[in-house]
């Protein structure tokens, strides 16, 4: 049985202009100590998808489905309920470790807190720990940091405390969403290094939610790729890689940069609004292999070899896209 | 932190300087012969050269400055048109003033504070609504006319309150605070308003903000993601706002105290220009603006306390 | 290669823009119902010796401190005024202060506080310190300096107000050219060599209108008050010229008698205030380039 499985999860936000459908009809399952993938475009829905497993969204957000964590439906579960396993059981870690700390506390009292609310740890004990957790995330001279401020951190050490952070209760599950993107590449290896670290010592199930399949290639068991709040692909990493099968995909690939294939590729055209849900494969208007069927039919999604699923009417690995 | 004080402190005292200058002017430049006031009924020429002299008005202005401003500095203000000096009076008027704008201010940011966050963590929800509402006619009622309001109500037709006068606080504790009440409240609305918005908006914007999310997913309770995380991120902006409404609430002392008759330093002012007592006028403004300086520097110290990222200084390793 | 950027379905922005403004306008009643009331008040300024049933200052000695009537609507003042009209006409000496004290703020704050936004540097620092000097002035002390100086009247009490005004203007507009500064257009517009006063003229200015307007919409209802205060307190508007200020100066003295008497005149202040209050409030919702994109 799957540590994580979700349903027919949708999310809509209601805006000023109009609703706006951010994610359409996705489902998968994550499974216990494996790391899952998930890559788009910005505003793919990507975000938006995890975020509303906890409820972390808006209240302009109205989200249906089921993911059943535990036994329980996360989306039907009540505030309290939820707040229990939120940073206890599921733990995020954010894109802007900038912003993601709060800037009027010492980095201390905030790994501290979640340790104190949790596991009910005195003042002492959250601290003792919260360095061993510092430590753990190979920040230097954590006995120093721990009573720092964010503003005296660098970017990558911030990012390590809200790695830190998520980690203080062992959670089952880790979601890091776009963890290195705003970092600069060379922290970027650190970080991702970081995580391999973790699901070997503590047997974390993460959700790594990139941009990039470069991210992805080494650390990710499964990829999922996502276009315009729908799944277009899914498969192992190395099937992906191998042999993409959603010209979307494909497209991606191109934009990897890999040693010996020259310039970095780009995908044409840009994501869709999603003001309304197309009848029609969203990717068409950027897609050229996209015909009268693409235009006019939403593809299913289909297992085209064993744990290969795509949505597409005309799949396999050539690259016109990128050409 | 230092630095940032010793900045703040510096230009504080470039301005104390420059309105001093503009106070000293600005006398001078009044209608009249100072001599002519000083010298009240007797217009005989040797008798106005002999004051022009003992006041130092024949010396050219630069000289007259440097003397006014350094007795100033000790504390002589010089004597009012009842020969009377001018320090003393407003070291007496001073404290009544002061004790209503404590009050009001203590009144103004509870209830704007509170409002503002429970309007903010309620949005678009019925008490978000009413407060809003309720600041709009705060911000937009002529506070001095609510004062009208209330001593017709409390004072004329119940008999509750007073509708005038002054008890000290030692003399009459009860009597003091029954006398103060409705100025207090008066007062306070303008600033209430102001700071039910401010916070609302703050609030708003740090419920908004990446770190208030992160709370929450870090399975925090409503009260701690709100009470702390929120809030004390809004209070820094919400400080330097209650900075900007000082030049209101002295003006609103002036009118409150003018409505309730109550003996202060916003009714000495209004004395002064009345009697056209100028050697009065030059000392009242002169303590009103470096007040206003002094109490802004001391928002500004509170600001630094509640933001580490001044307090504490950058990124040693970036 | 076949594929439709989803810009290009778009229609000209700027229309679009428009066209979304009042549609966000249209659906704030309660800035409509302030865009209204406030127009009101200044067609009653504007036209109040047409409207008015009486002339401001024409006494009714038959009817003192009189109840209202259908003679007198609400009622007269100690002399037998028509208080109706005298708050008729009071509306011009509000209205005056409160839209002359703004243009005259933003006629001295909005360029000093683009210089000191644009040019930053020392020249900023003294306009810093010149502002915060003006701050240590608030409108009441400058008004009662004024009014020593060159005697009270309408016209001293606007310039005390505009002053009053300005400081908070210069930052509001020093902070917008700040920003308006590093944006790409004046960018290109200094690479292509374009001069100073043009820059600030054509892309600084224009683009920092929309906030301005709601500081605008704003700073006239504060006038508005400041205005009554200083009536109020005899630096502003001399009887026997109505003022709302001065109504409820006079009526202080009757308010066991006639207690409506104060009533009245803070009534108009209130609603004439709260008018543009409503209205800088709808229009800083929908000009909000957050929420406007």
């Amino acid at each position: 049985m799957s540590l994580l499985d979700v349903e027919g999860l949708s999310v809509r936000f209601d805006t000023d202009d109009g609703p706006v459908h951010a994610v359409d009809q996705l489902s998968f399952t994550l499974a216990d100590g494996e790391v899952l993938g998930v890559v788009g475009e910005s505003g793919c829905g990507k975000s938006v998808s995890f975020m509303s497993l906890l409820r972390l969204l808006p209240e302009t957000a109205s989200v249906s489905g089921t993911a059943r964590f535990d036994g329980i439906d996360l989306l039907a579960a009540s505030n309290a309920r939820l707040r229990a396993i939120r940073g206890r059981r599921i733990a995020f870690v954010f894109q802007e470790p900038m912003t993601s700390l709060n800037p009027a506390f010492k980095v201390g009292n905030q790994i501290g807190e979640v340790l104190r609310r949790h596991l009910s740890l005195s003042r002492a004990d959250a601290r003792r720990r919260t360095i061993e957790l510092l430590d753990l995330v190979r920040i230097p001279s954590p006995e120093r940091r721990v009573d720092e401020y964010p503003h005296q951190l660098s970017g990558g050490m911030r990012q390590r405390v809200m790695i830190a952070m998520a980690l203080a209760c062992d959670p089952k599950i880790l979601i890091a969403d776009e963890p290195t993107t705003a970092l600069d590449v060379t922290i970027q290896a650190g970080i991702l290094d970081l995580m391999r670290d973790i699901r070997e010592r503590l047997g974390t199930a993460i959700v790594l939610i990139t941009h990039n399949l470069g991210v992805v290639a080494d650390v990710a068991d499964r990829v999922l790729v996502m276009y315009a709040g729908r799944k277009v692909e899914e498969a192992p990493v190395h099937d992906l890689f191998a042999r993409p099968q959603h010209p979307y995909t494909v497209g991606l690939l191109g934009a990897v940069p890999r040693p010996g294939s020259g310039r970095l590729q780009e995908i044409p055209g840009r994501v869709p609004s999603l003001a309304e849900l197309p009848k029609a494969c969203a990717f068409a208007p950027r897609c050229p292999r996209a015909d009268e069927l693409s235009h006019s039919q939403v593809p299913e999604l289909r297992e085209i070899e064993p744990r290969h699923f795509v949505a597409c009417f005309h799949p396999g690995p050539n690259a016109e896209v990128a050409a | 932190m230092g630095g940032f004080l010793l900045r703040k402190a510096g230009a504080a005292l470039i301005v104390v300087f420059l309105s001093s200058i503009v106070v000293f002017i600005g006398i001078r430049a009044l209608p009249g012969d100072p001599a002519v006031a000083l010298g009240a009924e007797n217009r005989d020429p040797a008798v106005m050269a002999a004051i022009r002299h003992s006041y130092g008005l024949d010396k050219p202005l630069p000289v007259q400055y440097v003397k006014w401003i350094s007795k100033a500095l000790r504390g002589d203000l010089g004597l009012d048109s009842r020969q009377l000096p001018v320090g003393h009076t407003i070291v007496t008027r001073l404290p009544i003033t002061l004790e209503l704008a404590f009050l009001a201010v203590l009144v103004g940011t509870s209830i704007g504070v509170l409002a503002g966050v429970i309007a903010a963590v309620r949005r678009g929800k019925l008490s978000d609504h009413s407060a809003t509402a309720t600041a709009l006619v705060g911000l937009s009622v002529p506070h001095f006319w609510l004062g009208l309001m209330m001593i017709i109500v409390f004072a004329v037709d119940l008999h509750w309150l007073p509708a005038s006068g002054y008890v000290s606080f030692r003399a009459h504790p009860l009597g003091n605070l029954e006398h103060l009440l409705m100025p207090a409240l008066v007062l306070g609305t303008g600033l209430s308003a102001v700071l039910m918005r401010q916070t609302r908006s703050a609030m708003l914007n740090s419920l908004s903000a990446d770190y208030v999310r992160t709370a929450r997913a870090k399975g925090l309770s409503e009260r701690m993601v709100v009470g702390k995380h929120a809030l004390r991120n809004s209070l820094i902006t919400v400080t330097t706002v209650i900075g900007l409404q000082l030049g209101a609430l002295i003006s609103g002392a002036v009118i409150t105290e003018q409505i309730f008759v109550i003996p202060g330093f916003g009714r000495l002012t209004l004395d002064a220009v009345n009697e056209r007592d100028y050697t009065l006028l030059q000392g009242v403004v002169l303590v009103a603006a470096t007040g206003y300086v002094v109490v802004n520097l001391l928002v500004d110290v509170a600001y630094s306390l509640l933001n580490p990222r001044i307090r504490v200084s950058g990124a040693s390793n970036q | 290669m076949g594929f439709v950027d989803a810009s290009s379905t778009l229609i000209n922005p700027r229309a679009r823009r428009r066209r979304l403004l009042r549609k966000r306008f249209l659906r704030r009643p309660l800035a409509i119902v302030g865009l209204v009331v406030a127009l009101t008040f200044i067609v009653c300024a504007i036209f109040a010796p047409v409207i008015a049933p009486y002339s401001a200052s024409a006494t009714d000695f038959n009817a003192l401190l009189a109840h209202s009537s259908r003679h007198h609507l609400l009622g007269t003042d100690e002399l037998g005024r028509d208080v109706l009209s005298r708050i008729l006409w009071g509306a011009r000496a509000s209205i005056e202060a409160g839209v002359f004290s703004t243009l005259l703020a933003m006629a001295v704050a909005v360029p000093i506080g683009i210089i000191a936004g644009y040019y930053r540097g020392w020249i900023d620092a003294v306009i810093a310190r010149l502002t915060d000097v003006l701050l240590a002035f608030p409108f009441l002390v400058v008004a009662v300096g004024l009014a020593a100086i060159l005697g009270p009247s309408l016209t001293n009490a606007t310039i005390a107000l505009g002053i009053g005004a300005a400081p908070a203007l210069i930052r509001v507009a020093r902070g917008e050219a700040l920003a308006l500064r590093e944006e790409d257009y004046v960018r290109a517009a200094v690479a292509n060599g374009a001069s100073d006063v043009r820059i600030l003229i054509r892309h600084v200015l224009p683009n920092m209108l929309s906030t301005l307007i709601v500081q605008a919409t704003v700073a006239i209802p504060a006038a508005i008050i400041g205005e009554a205060v200083l009536s109020f307190l005899g630096l502003g508007v001399q009887p026997p010229t109505p003022s709302w200020g001065v109504m409820l100066a006079d009526a202080q003295s009757y308010l066991s008698q006639a207690p409506r008497l104060a009533v009245y005149p803070g009534i108009a202040i209130f609603l004439c205030s709260l008018s543009f209050n409503l209205l800088g409030d709808g229009l800083r919702d929908i000009l909000d380039p957050r929420t406007t994109r």
